[in-house]
């Protein structure tokens, strides 16, 4: 038996971002970046270490919305273009750094390697679709993917039973077709739990959630082991907790590995600072200047001004992540037997969560890291073991019952940045809407080919056929779901793009009531629905049912 | 008492690409020199767009959200209307009716229904906002004749474990925020309101429990679980909560007497009897703690209960640290030491801001009865 156990949590989440009306839409790069920086380096690392004997072994939640986006043809073949565009950018730096610039010169050449690489992952070995690439993963024994709300919906804000309901079983329906089986781990969005709704996902067959820390050490009683160790509610769902340490260790702006000043500076992009001119084929048709993801400086310094910044040495950087991945590793040794001593003996396990967009997107040097954790812990030490939340569950420790307490991962451990004077206004809105779903969905409970509406000049004799009253109630839930995404309240809080998240949250209470209208009058408008359908095409598989109260 | 609280540059949002840094030198080219066009020919790739594309018109482009009447910050640079430019290149492309119906959304009126729903924001916070479906000033005078006297509309909220309650002025619809105390259970509701005279509810919400903000006085019944104070406070300090772990080890494992001796020292403390009843003991502890290391009456402001914090204000002359450290020293056999909190920003690279608990950190060693075991928080 080892010292202690540890658990690598990876948490993918983009809000869905398609936006079909549009020939481009910069906020459609946010999935694209994510590809090529974060989601296709680390497939390919876990991979190869599989394919070498390495063992990785973690919990990886993919989120729906961002499944749905992986398996969109459209988002496909745009992707496809964006990355093929980028390439052709780096071959040209990769001329320009070599006769102007060999400072620069190997980050060129890293770049059009890794671009290169992933432009083959992407078209012939994933054919792409990065959905079979993490469900290979999982059936290899590399990853345990767990599940997520359906639309990362923040749940104690969400207002009714039902459609609580309707975020978990989604998400499950929604897993079901990607990964062709039943989650076991669900991570709730922001790690945001009240007493309840373990409830939701034990009848959902979800066996454990991820929480924060003091959702166990405030829970009740007393957890004999604190966070290092899951519990498990009364009702039988497990609950993992996260480790402060290793989140302080990674993660922190203050005090984390990212900081290092060898690492590659992010917000020194080639898209702001290369001439307009030279730029104009990568940029939208707007013209305006936006992050392209090639980078050439490292960020030297905690208060060097960015026009200061010294050239970026890939090799230097790699070195740096092969250091910290050591000192990360010697660190939980250190923890661990610390932990073990505390506990008289007890194997402790430390949950480790993150966003996966760290590595690799906001930490370029982040999957590197990974790989050399994997490698080190593999080769050179016998300390600890990795593992995933259902193989502790697997491993018949027992599990002390408690009642955790209410909530979140985000700023003062609660509700805040969800739920204050910028953002409150969204859920008087929201929660109308969900009231009205289960309203609906009552109401309209198709069990005849046919359904009574009012009449209108578009229906005969007041009816409406049941196919088409199930895509316009399908569809209303589509749009309630992606209202309640926590990420709209989220950027508004943090002041980011907070035009584009108000927009989204307003276009899907517009387009439920929009929706709702049709049913209620009977004067169907096709276009609009079929355009609404076109546009928030995500969860093909859904049932409005699942809003029946 | 040392604040170390950094408020970074608000952490950028996940993937939220399109924030635009200041470069002191804008001139500045790629590297350190300005990149001249390459003799390779650019092209760009076209992004093909959909065939049915319908361009909005340039009125509804430039048109704003309707939302900055409601949104305090908006974001720096719209980031969403191509529109305008594609259709500046295209002039004949046709406008569609269906193109127009969704291109500037609008928040649907709200019909005036019942409403009134509780959410807490944190323990100490909670959110109200509610309507009345029909004017409530008929419902009145359907049950009390004309005879309405001084009745008013208010808003008010029960603490439904101590039955207290707050009152407020109220229009038939509208929003609030409660400071509220933690472990507690409340519900909202509005309702008529006049001096002597029966209170007659409208409408009333859902209830929210409130959870503690630290850790439960209860330990396992099961005996492979239980855990003592002391233990549990080595247990809290490993895990990085060592304001905690101080707490637990000083209450010791009889909660009901610890609770007992906090508020008797903190009457001591301010020299009279003050109405303590659910005030959490450990808020109590804390705050002589932090007096005694010269924390301010302002420091305490948001981390402590608001009824805890309002005894506090009322007493502001007597919050010596001497004599609060004195307090401790008298009732809880606490030595002199220096203590000060720490806590690391929720800033992380990229994404959320992530909760770090404080810590609590000890200048001198102390006594073993109250001093969190040491760990890796104290080194």
């Amino acid at each position: 038996m080892p010292t202690g156990y540890f658990s690598l949590i990876l948490h993918a989440h983009l809000p869905f971002v398609r936006h079909p009306e549009y020939p481009e839409f910069l906020e459609e790069d946010w999935l694209y970046e994510a590809i090529t920086e974060v989601y296709l380096p680390l497939i390919f690392i876990f991979q190869t270490l599989h394919e070498s004997g390495v063992k990785p072994r973690l919990a990886m939640n993919v989120s729906p919305p961002l499944c749905e986006m992986l398996a969109d043809p459209l988002l496909q073949e745009r992707y496809t273009g964006h990355l093929e565009s980028l390439l052709e950018l780096a071959k040209k730096e990769l001329y320009r750094t070599q006769n102007e610039a060999m400072e620069f010169y190997d980050a060129a050449k890293m770049y059009v390697d890794n671009l290169s690489a992933s432009l083959d992952l992407w078209n012939n070995r994933y054919k792409r679709n990065l959905i079979t690439a993490f469900r290979e993963l999982q059936e290899q024994g590399v990853i345990e993917i767990i599940t997520c709300g359906a639309t990362h919906g923040f749940m104690p804000l969400i207002s009714t039973l039902e459609s609580r309901r309707a975020q978990v079983q989604i998400a499950v329906a929604n897993y079901k077709k990607h990964f062709h089986r039943q989650p076991r781990g669900i991570w709730l969005a922001e790690c945001a739990y009240e007493p309840g709704i373990e409830d939701l996902l034990a009848s959902a067959g979800i066996e454990y959630f991820i929480s924060d820390t003091h959702a166990i050490l405030y829970g009740d009683p007393r957890p004999r082991y604190g966070v290092h160790a899951p519990v498990v509610c009364p009702n039988g769902t497990a609950v993992f907790a996260r480790d402060v340490e290793t989140s302080r260790q990674v993660w922190s702006a203050e005090v984390g590995y990212p900081g290092n000043e060898l690492y590659r500076e992010f917000y020194r992009d080639i898209g702001w600072d290369a001439p307009l001119d030279y730029l104009k084929p990568y940029l939208d048709a707007d013209g305006n200047r936006k992050h392209l993801g090639l980078k050439y400086h490292r960020i030297t310094g905690r208060n060097v001004p960015q026009n200061l910044k010294k050239p970026y040495i890939p090799a230097l950087a790699r070195d740096k992540a092969a250091e910290n991945a050591s000192h990360f590793i010697g660190e939980r040794i250190k923890q661990a037997q610390k932990l073990r001593e505390t506990f008289d003996g007890h194997p402790p396990l430390v949950v480790s969560p993150y966003d996966a967009e760290l590595y690799g997107h906001w930490w370029f040097e982040g999957p590197q890291f990974i790989d050399f954790f994997f490698k080190k812990i593999h080769f050179d030490q016998s300390e600890i073991e990795c593992i995933t939340p259902g193989d502790f569950l697997d491993s018949g420790l027992p599990i002390q019952i408690q009642r955790p307490t209410a909530s979140s991962w985000g700023e003062n451990g609660y509700y805040k940045v969800w739920i204050n004077e910028a953002n409150s206004w969204m859920y008087p809105y929201q929660h109308d809407a969900e009231r009205k779903m289960t309203a609906y969905a009552n109401k309209f409970a198709v069990s005849s080919s046919e359904c009574q509406v009012p009449s209108s000049d578009n229906s005969e004799s007041g009816t409406l056929n049941s196919e088409l009253l199930v895509r316009i109630l399908n569809q209303m839930a589509r749009e309630i779901l992606l209202a309640q995404s926590s990420d709209w309240a989220f950027q508004i809080y943090q002041d980011t793009t907070v035009e584009y998240s108000t927009r989204r949250f307003q276009s899907h209470v517009q387009r439920f009531d929009l929706l709702a209208k049709m049913l209620d009058t009977g004067n169907i408008n096709h276009d609009i629905l079929a355009e609404i359908e076109n546009r928030d095409n995500i969860f093909a598989e859904i049932d409005y049912r699942i809003y029946r109260s | 008492m040392e604040k170390k609280v950094t408020k970074k540059a608000a952490a950028t949002k996940k993937m939220a690409v399109v924030k635009e840094v200041e470069l002191e030198d804008t001139t500045v080219a790629v590297g350190a020199k300005p990149v001249k066009r390459p003799a390779v020919k650019a092209v760009k790739k076209v992004k093909k767009a959909a065939k049915e594309i319908i361009l909005k018109d340039k009125a509804a482009a430039a048109a704003t959200s309707p939302a900055k009447k409601t949104v305090k910050k908006t974001a720096k640079k719209a980031t969403l209307d191509v529109t305008a430019e594609i259709a500046a290149t295209e002039p004949l492309a046709q406008l569609s009716p269906v193109f127009k119906a969704l291109a500037e959304p609008v928040l649907p009126t709200l019909e005036r229904e019942n409403r009134a729903r509780l959410q807490m924001q944190t323990p100490t916070r909670l959110y109200f906002y509610w309507s009345v479906k029909e004017n409530p000033y008929h419902l009145l005078k359907q049950t009390f004749g004309q005879d309405t006297g001084s009745y008013m509309l208010v808003l008010k909220l029960t603490n439904l474990r101590r039955a207290h309650e707050e009152i407020h002025p109220a229009d038939a619809e509208g929003n609030w925020w409660f400071d509220v105390e933690p472990d507690g259970e409340y519900q909202a509701e509005i309702g008529f309101y006049a001096p002597n005279r029966p209170y007659f509810r409208v409408i009333y919400s859902n209830i929210v429990e409130t959870p503690r903000r630290s850790p439960s006085p209860n330990i396992a019944s099961d005996s492979d679980w239980r855990v003592s104070a002391n233990k549990f406070a080595e247990v809290l300090d490993v895990a990085g909560f060592s304001r905690d772990a101080f707490d637990v080890a000083m209450a010791g494992d009889d909660h009901a007497a610890a609770e007992n001796t906090s508020q008797i020292a903190f009457s001591s403390f301010l020299g009279g009897d003050y109405d303590l009843g659910g005030i959490a003991a450990e808020d109590i502890r804390y705050v002589m703690l932090a007096l005694a290391s010269r924390a301010t009456l302002e420091d305490l402001r948001f981390r402590v209960s608001p009824a805890l914090f309002a005894i506090l204000q009322a007493n502001a002359d007597k919050l010596e640290a001497g004599r609060a450290m004195s307090t401790l020293t008298e009732y809880f056999d606490i030595d002199e030491t220096e203590f000060f909190e720490e806590q690391i920003g929720a800033a992380v690279y990229g994404a959320s801001l992530v909760n770090f608990p404080r810590t609590l950190k000890t200048r001198t060693v102390s006594s073993a009865k109250y001093a969190p075991v040491s760990s890796h928080s104290l080194r």
